[in-house]
C-alpha cells in the first residue's frame, strides 16, 4: 500500500513538471530577454499605421488575442483587434489603424490588451494602458 | 509487584503519549512544509514578482502557528487512535484542509498584479489553476482514499 502511494506521488510530480513545463520555458525565455522575447512595433505606412507584436518565445500562445483600444477626445473609442489560433515564436499579431479616423482629434488614451493560453496550459493576460494627449 | 506493573504501564502510555507526539511533530512539519512554503512557492515561484502575495502570507508568524498547531494536533490524533476508523478519517481532513491552505496562499491559482510601466500602468493576470488539479487529483484524493483502503484492508485481514 505505501508503494502504491508512493507511486501516485511520483506520477503526480512528474505531471506537475509536465504541466509547468510550458510555463517554465516562458517564464525563463521574458526573463532572459524581456526586450525581444515579446516586441512591440509600430509603422507608418502613409494613410495607415500599422501596429505589430512580435513573438519571440519557445512556447505557442494559443487562442491568443491582441486588442487595441484608443480612446478619442470626444469620446470615440477605435477599437483594433486580431487574432491567432496559435502564435508560435517568430510570428505577429497585426493591427492597422486608418489615419483618417484621427483627423481632427486627440488620442486621450490607449490601452492594449493581450490574452491567450500559454502552451495551451495557462491563461494569461497582459494590459498595458497609458493615458496623455497628442 | 503491583507497584512495579502500574509504573509498567504508565512508563508503556507515556512512551505511547510521546511517540504519538513525537509522530504529529513530523506530520505537522510534513504538512506546514509541503502545503505553506514548498507547493505555493513551486506553483508561484516561476511567475516573478506575483509570488510576493505567497511569501507575505507565508513569512506570516500569527499564520505560520496556527497551522502548525492544527497539523501537529491532527497527526498527534492519528498517531494515538491507530486502528480505529479515525486515524485515515483524520488523515484525510489532514489532506483535504492541506489542499484549502494551498488554494487560499495561491489566491485559488490566479495570480493578478498590477505594475508600474513607464508612464502607464501594467496589469497581468496568470491563472495557475492547472497545477492545482494536478496537486488535488494525485496527492490530495490519494492522501483521503489511500487512509481508507488501508484501514478496510487491515480491517479485512484482522476479521479474516
Amino acid at each position: 500500500m505505501k508503494s502504491l502511494h508512493f507511486t501516485v506521488l511520483v506520477v503526480g510530480f512528474l505531471f506537475m513538471v509536465a504541466v509547468l513545463y510550458p510555463l517554465a520555458v516562458f517564464a525563463y525565455e521574458a526573463v532572459k530577454n524581456p526586450d525581444t522575447a515579446i516586441r512591440f512595433e509600430t509603422e507608418d505606412q502613409g494613410d495607415t499605421v500599422e501596429f505589430r507584436l512580435i513573438y519571440n518565445i519557445n512556447i505557442s500562445i494559443n487562442d491568443a488575442v491582441l486588442v487595441l483600444n484608443i480612446t478619442l477626445d470626444n469620446g470615440t473609442v477605435i477599437s483594433l483587434t486580431d487574432t491567432d489560433e496559435s502564435l508560435h515564436p517568430g510570428e505577429a499579431l497585426t493591427l492597422t489603424l486608418d489615419k483618417n479616423q484621427l483627423i481632427g482629434h486627440n488620442v486621450t488614451s490607449t490601452d492594449i490588451k493581450l490574452a491567450g493560453e500559454i502552451g495551451g496550459v495557462f491563461p494569461i493576460t497582459i494590459e498595458l494602458g497609458q493615458g496623455g494627449g497628442g | 509487584m503491583v507497584a512495579s506493573i502500574v509504573e509498567s504501564d504508565w512508563k508503556t502510555i507515556a512512551g505511547k503519549i510521546i511517540g504519538a507526539i513525537a509522530h504529529g511533530a513530523i506530520g505537522m512539519i510534513f504538512y506546514v512544509l509541503l502545503y505553506l512554503y514548498i507547493l505555493p512557492k513551486a506553483i508561484t515561484g516561476l511567475a516573478g514578482d506575483l509570488a510576493s502575495q505567497v511569501a507575505e502570507a507565508a513569512t506570516n508568524t500569527e499564520v505560520l502557528l496556527t497551522f502548525a498547531v492544527f497539523f501537529l494536533g491532527l497527526s498527534t490524533a492519528a498517531r494515538a487512535l491507530r486502528g480505529s476508523i479515525y486515524q485515515p478519517l483524520l488523515h484525510a481532513i489532514s489532506s483535504l484542509v492541506g489542499f484549502f491552505v494551498l488554494l487560499y496562499f495561491t489566491n485559488g491559482g490566479v495570480l493578478d498584479s498590477t505594475i508600474q510601466s513607464g508612464e502607464g500602468m501594467m496589469h497581468i493576470m496568470l491563472d495557475l489553476s492547472p497545477v492545482l488539479y494536478v496537486v488535488f487529483f494525485f496527492m490530495t484524493v490519494p492522501g483521503i482514499v489511500i487512509p481508507f483502503i488501508e484501514y478496510f484492508l487491515r480491517f479485512g485481514e484482522e476479521e479474516g
